[in-house]
Formats: C-alpha cells, structure tokens, sequence
C-alpha cells in the first residue's frame, strides 16, 4: 500500500513543482546540452535524463527543501555531471567545418533554416572544444553567467576561466576545432 | 568573422528550444503524468494505468478507455502484473489518492487476502475495526480503481455465496475465483447448510473455509460449524492466518 498518498494533490506537491521546473527550464537545458554534446539527439537525450534525475531527487523532498533550492545551477549540474559520466574525452567532430561560419551570409528567405543549420553547426564545434574551455564557452558565452558565476559554477579559479573561455573563442574562430589531443597540446 | 559576431552567435545558441514533444515525453517518463497501455488477463484484455506513484487504475478493455498517455509502462512493471496475476509474490505499489481513508483502508486489507482464499465483506469490517459497517465495505470495494490486483474478488458473502462484482458480474468473479483454485461451489454447499467456520480437532484451530491452514488437512477430521462462537465455546482457538470473523 503506498501511504504516500494522503487524498488529494495540492499545488505543492512534487508533480506540480516538476512541472513547473520543467516548463520553466527545458530550454535552457535543452541549448546547455546541445552546446556541450553537439548534437541535437544527444542533447534531448542528456535533457531527459537530466529531468529524470531531477525529479527522482526531489519527489521525496519537502516543500521546504523544494524552495530552497537554486533550480538553475542544480539541473545545470546534474546535466554537466552526466555528460562527463557518458563522453569519452576529444570527441570527433562530426560536421565539416569551416566554411559556413566563418563566412556569414546575410539573414534570406530561407533565414530559419539557415539560423538553425548554422547555429548546429556552431554548438558542435563548442562541443569538440577540450572539455575545460568548452565548459567554459558553455557555461559563460552560451548561458550568460558572468565570469564570477561561471567560475564558481565550474569550481576554477577566475583567471583561468578568463583564459579558458579566451581560448575556446580563438579556436572557435579560427576553425580549427576537433584536431587530435595531440595536435592541441601543440597549439 | 570577428569576435563579436561570435559572441552573439553563441548567444544565439541561448535561445534554442527544445523540440516540443520531448516535455511530454519526460513527464510520461518520470511518471508524473498517467500513462495507460494494454495487457491480458484472466478476464481478458484490459487496460493498466499508472504513474510514479504506481498503478491508478484497471478497466476492462471495451469500456471507456481511460484518459491517460499511451506509453510503455515503467521498466519491469508489465512482468510484476504477470506474476501477481499468477499469485506469485511480487511487489505492486498502487495510487490510491483520491480517496477517502475508509476506503483505502479497505482496499489495502482487502490486499492482504492470500491468492486462492476468500474473506467476508464483514471480515473486512471486522478487521479495519469498523464492525458495523458491512455494506460500506461493500460499496468500497464495488469502486475498488484498481480490481485484479486489488483482490475485491475474494471478498464473498458470508454465507459464501458470490455477490457483486465490479470487474464483470458474478459470472466474472466466479470464474477468477476458480483460475485461483478457490473451490467456489464446495463453499456455496457450506454456506447452504449453514456453515460459517470449520474446526480442525488437530491443531485445535478454526478456520475460514479455504484456509491455507487447512488445506494440509485430510477433510474427514474437520468439524464443520455454523458460527466463531460455537468453535470458541468448544474450545478452538481463531486460526491466526484467516483470523476467521
């Protein structure tokens, strides 16, 4: 018998408070996970699982506990936490790179279209980043926190967050993501 | 492309949406929302709901079907029905919010009834210490959500003939009964003459008819009696596994 159930369901209880989580935060997990992944299959999977988790953690929390909490950083966690659990580290790149971004076309007819491939292809070379500066990207130029926020979200010193996110931005637009490991020592 | 444009490029990536099924899809997932699929049974076809709370409903297929997601149900949770429907031991937890504290106190004795062994409606009064409320246990049971698994079937008359039942008609319950072995006819013949509790010299207990306790018994040196008081009189002891009323 579940004693849990004690007649009917008031706004608090966890159902009505994922909900609400879930309208409030889908996208912003969904653009998160498709910057570090790159793909837009692995980031509704990442986004699921990372919803899954959420709400197998907070059913059995009180309303106390539920309002506490800083939702954002919290789900931004778990779905960090899962992609380093499933990625092996220096992924192949996966789309041909280059030429599209870097010259940038003026918005036509087919704009959407054309948003949506180009803006693709740009979270995929975010994800072939070393894990560090893609963090980085992902975490500062992607979701906006400032530098502050980002490094204590990611537990690094500022500086080197600084120089993380100066970096990725310099791979980024020279193109060259998703050489070898050994090739980015070098760089 | 300066380092500017792609900034705002990758502020851009900000406002990508999710695709618009996968929220629903999430909350069937977690089990927040219902979600109904169909399995068979020894009455037929029916239809499980269920969410994370466990299963909400059971109806048959052909009536109404339920407002629920189509979607599969929770991992391992169509083998634990097979099994409980087979009377295996299996865990089954069940969503009985809604309802009042009566009603799930009878639903949840009425759990505690062994595959193949049948109680009274009055037992169950008896048991959630509301003696005098026989018909309030009936009218429970007969809106017992989630039938099969909440066994309402077992619960008879007192005079062991077959009542009411909610899943089908007696016909229907008749014919659970027998898939469980329960020999349904014997105890209508008891019933008929009266019997209500059958003493068993050995052991010095009484039973309900049907007991487990008895069944490792040869029948020719059970007693039968028509009523708990008569067996107490003559010195049985109530049998501590039907707990006979």
């Amino acid at each position: 018998m579940d004693r849990r159930s004690d007649g009917g369901r008031s706004s608090e209880e966890p159902e009505a408070a994922f909900e609400d989580m879930l309208v409030a935060f889908q996208n912003r997990i969904f653009a998160f996970t498709l910057a570090l992944s790159g793909d837009r299959s692995d980031a509704e999977e990442l986004t699921q699982e990372t919803f899954l988790r959420a709400w197998k953690a907070m059913r059995t929390w009180d309303d106390q506990r539920r309002t506490d909490l800083k939702v954002s950083p919290w789900l931004h966690r778990i779905a960090l936490n899962l992609l380093r659990r499933q990625r092996h580290p220096g992924r192949p790149l996966m789309v041909r790179l280059g030429d599209d971004i870097a010259s940038r076309s003026e918005p036509g007819p087919e704009a959407w279209q054309q948003r949506r491939a180009r803006l693709d292809r740009l979270a995929a070379m975010v994800a072939a980043l070393p894990a560090a500066q893609r963090n980085a990207v992902a975490v500062h130029c992607v979701q906006g926190l400032s530098y502050r926020e980002s490094a204590a979200f990611l537990g690094r010193p500022e500086a080197t967050l600084r120089s993380d996110v100066r970096r990725g931005l310099a791979v980024l637009r020279s193109g060259r993501v998703g050489c070898t490991d050994v090739f980015r020592e070098a760089i | 492309m300066t380092i500017d444009e792609l900034k705002l490029d990758l502020q851009e990536l900000r406002s990508m949406s999710a695709p618009p099924e996968l929220g629903a899809r999430i909350l069937s997932a977690a089990g927040v929302k219902d979600v109904r699929a169909q399995i068979s049974s020894p009455i037929g076809p029916i239809w499980v709901v269920c969410n994370y709370r466990g299963l909400r409903s059971v109806t048959p297929v052909g009536a109404a079907p339920p407002t629920a997601l189509d979607g599969p149900l929770p991992r391992g949770l169509e083998r634990r029905l097979e099994l409980a429907l087979q009377g295996r031991k299996t865990r089954l937890d069940f969503d009985l919010s809604g309802l009042g504290s009566f009603e799930r106190s009878v639903l949840s004795k009425t759990q505690e009834i062994p595959f193949g062994e049948v109680r009274s409606y009055g037992w169950v009064a008896k048991e959630i210490d509301r003696p005098r409320a026989v018909r309030a246990v009936g009218t429970a049971l007969a809106h017992n959500p989630i039938p099969l698994f909440i066994p309402c079937h077992r619960v008879i008359r007192s005079n062991w003939s077959i009542g009411q039942y909610s899943g089908g008609g007696p016909e229907a319950k008749r014919s659970l009964l027998t898939f469980e072995g329960v020999e349904i006819d014997l105890m209508q013949q008891l019933g008929r003459r009266g019997v209500r509790v059958i003493a068993d010299p050995r052991s010095g207990l009484f039973c309900v008819p049907g007991c487990r306790q008895l069944k490792r018994q040869h029948s020719s040196r059970l007693l039968e009696m028509e009523t708990s008081l008569r067996a107490l009189s003559a010195g049985f002891e109530a049998c501590p596994l039907c707990r006979p009323a």
